[in-house]
């Protein structure tokens, strides 16, 4: 399990390892200008999360953390994952730090890319990483994980309990 | 798999898209009732080139929306499509969605051919026409003109529905290969 901390959209400081203790937390990186892969996932996680019972939907969390800090203000991420599930925690932090989050998953760090229009586009990771509640298993899901696939998964995942003393 | 046939989000069965390979049938919107040819829907034809599955994914705040389709050519010659205008749209961008280094890239394409007899799907993780927008929202239930240009068929007019993006769970797994699939 990652220890990093982020700043949550309240203005909080969010310690990962401390908030994913026994919950099913589902990572992300990702960006709100983004059209064709970071919605999608959300919008994929928050229609299964929805349909699961009560109980169960209290033991999963879906952090999401900004790989373009400059343009995702704490309230443009909220109200973005707002659009998506107001539960949905969203992470920010200076580039370095996300960095050196991602580096502890074995993410490559975040790359920003100019481009003509004055725009620019921000690489990301494509995957969602799920870490199971006894913080003992890291499950990624490619980009292309399907509504089927996380409701047939994530109940599964939530029931991994610590084992043991 | 349990819920492989999951009903979607609105209740209505979940209709696999049908595969478009050389194939003239095809669906009016992205998973919505087969509907015949007709001028101004979301289907639509330039001499040999068949567009269909238009839907556009819902802005989400202000944030660029995106358009999907397939186009299949059933004629002798390849063809490439070379520019996307929109209703009230500000810049619709041909993009195409890469991995590199374990990192997912929108890229610019000038261009996406289009090859004699074959099928081109734009799908998320794949090609997709980014749509950004300053005047209208693009939500749920609305429509949007949209004419595909292509190099030697000329215009294809459509009329594309926009849906929320867990509608286009059923296009996922197409583009391949699968980004982020194991860490980097």
């Amino acid at each position: 399990m990652p220890d990093f901390t982020l700043t949550d959209t309240a203005g909080h400081p969010f310690r990962f390892r401390k908030e994913a203790d026994r919950s099913l937390t589902l990572l992300y990186f990702g960006y709100t200008r983004c059209p064709d892969i970071c919605p999608v996932h959300m919008a994929n996680l928050a229609v299964v999360l929805k349909d699961l019972p009560w109980e169960l939907r209290q033991r999963i969390k879906v952090v999401f953390v900004t790989t373009d800090p400059d343009r995702d203000t704490s309230a443009v991420l909220r109200q973005w994952l707002d659009a998506f599930d107001p539960t949905f925690v969203g992470l920010s932090g200076p580039v370095a730090q996300v960095n050196a989050a991602q580096a502890l998953l074995g993410i490559p760090p975040v790359v920003r890319e100019e481009r003509a229009s004055g725009d620019y586009v921000v690489g990301h990771a494509a995957q969602v990483i799920a870490f199971t509640p006894d913080g003992r298993t890291r499950v990624d899901y490619p980009f292309g994980t399907r509504q089927a696939d996380w409701a047939h998964d994530l109940p599964l995942l939530a029931g991994v309990a610590r084992t043991g003393p | 798999m349990i819920g492989a046939r999951r009903r979607d989000v609105r209740g209505r069965p979940a209709l696999a898209l049908g595969l478009l390979v050389g194939v003239a049938v095809t669906f009016a919107g992205c998973g919505q009732t087969p509907a015949p040819v007709e001028p101004g829907s979301s289907r639509g034809s330039a001499g040999p080139l068949i567009v269909s599955s238009g839907c556009i994914a819902e802005q989400i705040e202000a944030n660029p929306a995106a358009l999907y389709f397939a186009v299949t050519n059933r004629g002798p010659d390849d063809d490439a499509l070379v520019g996307v205008i929109a209703d009230g749209v500000d810049r619709a961008d041909i993009h195409r969605t890469v991995a590199r280094g374990g990192i997912a890239w929108m890229e610019p394409a000038s261009e996406v051919a289009i090859p004699a007899g074959g099928s081109v799907r734009f799908v998320p993780g794949g090609h997709h026409v980014m749509l950004q927008t300053s005047s209208r929202r693009l939500r749920r239930g609305a429509t949007v003109g949209v004419q595909l240009v292509f190099r030697r068929a000329g215009t294809v007019p459509l009329q594309i529905p926009v849906v929320a993006y867990a509608d286009l769970d059923r296009l996922l797994g197409q583009a391949s290969p699968r980004i982020g699939a194991g860490p980097s």
